[in-house]
Order: structure tokens, then sequence, then C-alpha cells
């Protein structure tokens, strides 16, 4: 009888393992690269531009959150514990492992620029998340989802500085943004950011500081949302 | 051996089940708390190192404020005999530091509500230039470098790491043991006791003209309300306006308890009255005005139903809270430090 059983168990097993066999698993990685207009960005570097204008950036950090991978609709793939800091000054950060990923599968990868109000209200966090990184709003809670500093001779804020603290997440004022991309058959998935062609959305001339949530918070976090893109191959 | 195994997981989810248990009592006839402690399990050794922090000032840029400075034990945890708590350098602040109890079961903080959960209230105060004019990095580096601290965290936590997650959850443990149920008010709910008939007056009072924003029993609904006070036009504070944008909540502010206010004065989120007093006399003279809330009505106390009234309000004060040497300055702690 248990003779049986176990016979019974070992086919059980080999089928299964068949059965993993014909679905082939491998590593992909989503790869951020901001640029300036077609150049990489380069942080405290002068840009010059059209017009003679100048431009440089000095802090360009963003959060991603909640990577998923989709086959047409159905999700394929989910990342645990999707919590991602992108920092423009920390180059490992730029890159997001997707491990055991159905190979050939994926059409599409969506992800949040943001952390979901749900975490935002859940107290404190560790990681990309904990409280001493700086993209958490002190004197009001949530966090900073996109920050970006630098100085622009379109500007006229104090030593042509701009500053964006992007964020928000209290109705009517919720800044998340869902992004979504076409994923690539390649197992390295470059994600382009023109950052120069989120900055030419803003009149820098009369906006020059954003640090609060609100209706332009909302605004600025549409456009950069929308610099995502990537390159098909 | 099956059955001794069971035994065992039994008596261990027993005993961890009884050490909750104790640092963590849900007062009888209590609503269910909003805290998720799921998420940050109480311990002795956390509730013990979010005391060191709540009471230490090297949480302020140049280690003159503690938590404590303007949350004082002795008056319900709040900064008496100030209309506005001063901070850093003898800076003044905007408003009148609310008392701390019964935390576990607010959603919001802040009188405008301006801070989503306990685990990041910390932050502000910290931050705030007129307060302790710190970084929440700054001081980490600081208590790394400390003889104190990498041991506690360790005892927390099971290494020596300190990130501002550790931090920030053992002071939530801390602010979360500050129950206060214990007032005359909960014995003669408990049948302990009696109410006199002045008290027993007040109380009906109570129940008839206030209970529906200071909800018993923790005698605030958790709301944001207008309760008529005019602005303050120096300080022009709008309050839950600044954080919602919405016209609507102009000069709403979140309802406080009413747990130990013969300790918290001076009153409302400004201290601009200094007896009871003067509040019962706002609601009594009280007229319907913008966003001033529909539950507000004129009140028309008489000077001896305003006595009754007064009578009922000091029941509600906690003499085991006050003085509870378990939420105290941790002399065990600090006087080890100053040793090294």
């Amino acid at each position: 009888m248990l003779f049986l059983k176990s016979i019974v168990v070992m086919l059980l097993l080999l089928c299964l393992s068949a059965a993993n066999a014909q679905q082939e698993r491998s590593d992909f990685q989503l790869n951020f690269l901001p640029f300036v207009g077609s150049v990489p960005l380069q942080l405290d570097t002068i840009y010059t531009l059209d017009n003679n204008q100048t431009i440089e950036f000095s802090t360009v950090k963003w959060y991603i959150s909640g990577v998923e991978v989709l086959r047409n609709d159905s999700i394929i793939f989910t990342k645990k514990n999707s919590y991602h800091l992108l920092d423009a000054s920390n180059e490992p950060s730029l890159h997001i492992l997707l491990a055991q990923l159905p190979a050939g599968q994926g059409t599409h990868v969506r992800f949040y620029l943001g952390i979901d109000s749900a975490t935002t209200t859940s107290g404190a966090f560790g990681g990309d998340l904990d409280p001493t990184r700086g993209m958490f709003w002190t004197w009001q809670s949530g966090y900073i989802h996109t920050k970006i500093e630098g100085k622009c001779s379109r500007s006229r804020g104090r030593n042509r500085e701009f500053e964006f603290h992007l964020g928000g997440y209290r109705s009517p004022f919720n800044s998340l943004q869902t992004i979504t991309l076409p994923f690539p058959s390649s197992r390295e998935v470059i994600v382009k950011m023109d950052v120069l062609k989120w900055i030419n959305s803003i009149d820098l001339a009369s906006v020059h500081h954003i640090m609060s949530p609100g209706e332009q918070a909302v605004f600025l976090s549409q456009q950069f949302s929308s610099i995502f893109r990537v390159e098909a191959r | 051996m099956k059955r001794i195994l069971l035994l065992g997981i039994i008596a261990f989810l027993a005993l961890v089940a009884f050490r909750n248990d104790e640092n963590f009592k849900v007062p009888n006839g209590w609503p269910k708390p909003h805290y998720d402690f799921s998420k940050n399990p109480p311990s002795r050794a956390k509730i013990e190192l979010g005391r060191a922090l709540f009471y230490d000032p090297i949480l302020s840029r140049n280690s003159t404020i503690s938590c404590a400075s303007c949350h004082s034990q002795y008056t319900a945890f709040t900064h008496v005999d100030h209309a506005l708590s001063h901070g850093i350098d003898d800076r003044i602040g905007t408003r009148n530091s609310p008392a701390l109890m019964n935390l576990a079961w607010s959603k919001d903080f802040m009188w405008d509500g301006a801070v989503n959960h306990l685990d990041m209230q910390a932050l502000a105060p910290m931050s705030n230039p007129l307060e302790m004019d710190e970084t929440i990095s700054h001081v980490i580096h600081k208590l790394s470098q400390t003889s104190l601290y990498p041991s506690i965290f360790r005892a927390a936590y099971g290494d020596t790491t300190i990130t501002g997650e550790r931090m920030l959850k053992a002071m939530s443990q801390f602010m979360l043991t500050l129950v206060s149920a214990h007032s005359k008010y909960d014995s003669v709910q408990l049948g302990q006791t009696h109410f006199t008939a002045q008290e027993q007056n007040g109380y009906h009072l109570f129940q008839d003209k206030c209970n529906s924003c200071h909800t018993e029993p923790l005698f605030t609904n958790y709301q944001f309300e207008n309760n008529g006070l005019p602005l303050d036009t120096s300080l022009m504070d709008y309050g839950r306006m600044s954080v919602t944008k919405q016209a609507s909540d102009s000069l709403k502010f979140k309802v406080p308890t009413l747990r130990n206010i013969e300790f918290s004065y001076p009153y409302m989120h400004d201290g601009r009255f200094k007896r009871l007093r003067d509040v019962l006399k706002h609601y009594t003279t009280i007229r319907q005005s913008g966003t001033a809330s529909n539950k507000l009505q004129p009140m028309n106390f008489t000077s001896n139903e305003m006595v009754d009234l007064t009578a009922f309000l000091l029941t509600l004060t906690d003499k085991t809270y006050l003085f509870d040497t378990a939420y105290s300055y941790p002399k065990y702690l600090f006087s080890t430090q100053a040793k090294d």
C-alpha cells in the first residue's frame, strides 16, 4: 500500500517538473536611463540648449512601485515588495531585477510612478521607503514621488533655481501615475526618460518651486509619467 | 511525541498572547484600536527604546528639546501654561501642543490631521524649525555614535542597526502604551463607584450637548469640526483646509479628547482659553457661521449648569495616568549613559 502511494507521488512530481520545464523562466532587468534631450543625464553638468539657454540638474530621484508584467491584459508576473527609489546619483538604483519571469511571454510592463495611498497611510517602512531617504514629507504625511532640482536660465527663482517635489495621495490631488510600456523580448529592457522634455512643459518663469500636493503637482506628475519610453528592438 | 510538540506550541502561543496582553490592553467597552499592531507587534524592549527616544533631547538640533519638553506627563503630555508651544531657541510655534493619550484609536495626527499615521508623527516636530529643527537622518547618525542606543536597538531588534523605520516604530510602541482609562468616569461605567448628584447632572448635560463631537468613551469622534472660534488674524490658521485645500474644511480642527482636561489647559488649537469656564462661555454664546459644525447649537448654559458640567469634566481626570512611572523619564537608561 505504502509502496503504491509513493509511486503515485513520484509520478505526480514527475508531471509537475515536466510542466515546469515547459515554461522556461529567466531573469529580466528594467534599466532606467534619464536623458537630457538626446544625451544621457549627468548631474551637476551645464547643458546649453537652443537660444543659449542653460540647464543643470542637481537632484533627479523618483519612485517606481508595483512592477507587473502583462501578457496582453492578464498579469503574468508581479514583483514582490516592489518599491524602488531611483536616484540619478546612484547608478545601481536605476536597475530593477525581474527574477524568474516566464520567458517570451510578456507584452507589456506596468508600474506606478509613486507610492499607492494604502502604503502611504500604513506607517513606517524600511529600505527604499525609509523616511531617512528624504522622500517623505515631514510636515504633512506623504511620499515625494519625484524630486527634481537644479538651475535653468529660464527660471525666475532665486539663483535661477528650480525645485520640484511632486507628490500627494489625497483625493482630488492624488498624484500617483500608472505607466504601461511595451515589453520587448530582450532581457535588458531600456526605459529612456527625457527629463528635458518634461521640464520644457513647465513655464519656469512663473513655476519654479512646487513643494506640496495640489493641482500643479498632479499636472506635473502626469507630464513626468509621459516621458518614459521603451525602445523597440 | 506529536502531542508533546503540539502542547509546546500551544504553551508558546499562550505565552506570546499573554505578553501582548501585558503590553497593550483594550479597556472594557472601548472600540477596536485603529493602529494595526500586527505591523508593529509590541515588545517590552521596543517600548523601552521608544520611551528613551521620547525623553531624549538628542532628537533636536542642539540637544535641548525632547518630545517631553512640550508633552509633559504630569499634564497629560501637553505643554501646560503655554497658549502656543515653544521649541528650540525659545522659538514660538503656531499651535498649542495637544495632550497625548489613547493614540492607538486615532487615525490622524496634529490639529489639522496633516500626519496620517502614528509612526510618521515624530517626523513633524523633529524637522520643524520652530520645534526641534533636525533631520531624522542626522538623528540616526547621532544615535549610532552614542554608547546607549546601539545596545538598546539590539535589545529591541536583535542587532545594532539603527534605521528610520526601527526608530519610528519603537516611538510608536511607547506612545501606544499611553492609555488613559482609569478616571472616576471609568469607575462609574464599571459600576465601581457613583457620580455625585452634581456630576450626574453635568453628565446629563454633557450627553445632551457635547457628546455628538466629544463621543464617549474616548471623548472625541475623531472628526474635524469648526466649533465656531473666530479666526486669529495674527496666526491666519485655517486648520484642516491647509491639508485638503477644500474650502469646506476652512477653520476645522481635530476634535480633541476631553480626558484629563483638568490638566491640559490652555484650551483650543491656539490655546486661546485659559480656563474651562472660558470654554463653556464660548459654547454658550456660539453663533452658526460659515463651515461651523451642524452639530453645534447655542447651548445657553446657566451658571449653575456650567458648574455641574465642570464637575463632570473633572471626573475625566486619571491620576494613575499622570503619575504612572512606566511613562515617566527612564532614569535607569540615561544614568548608565552618563557614567561612560
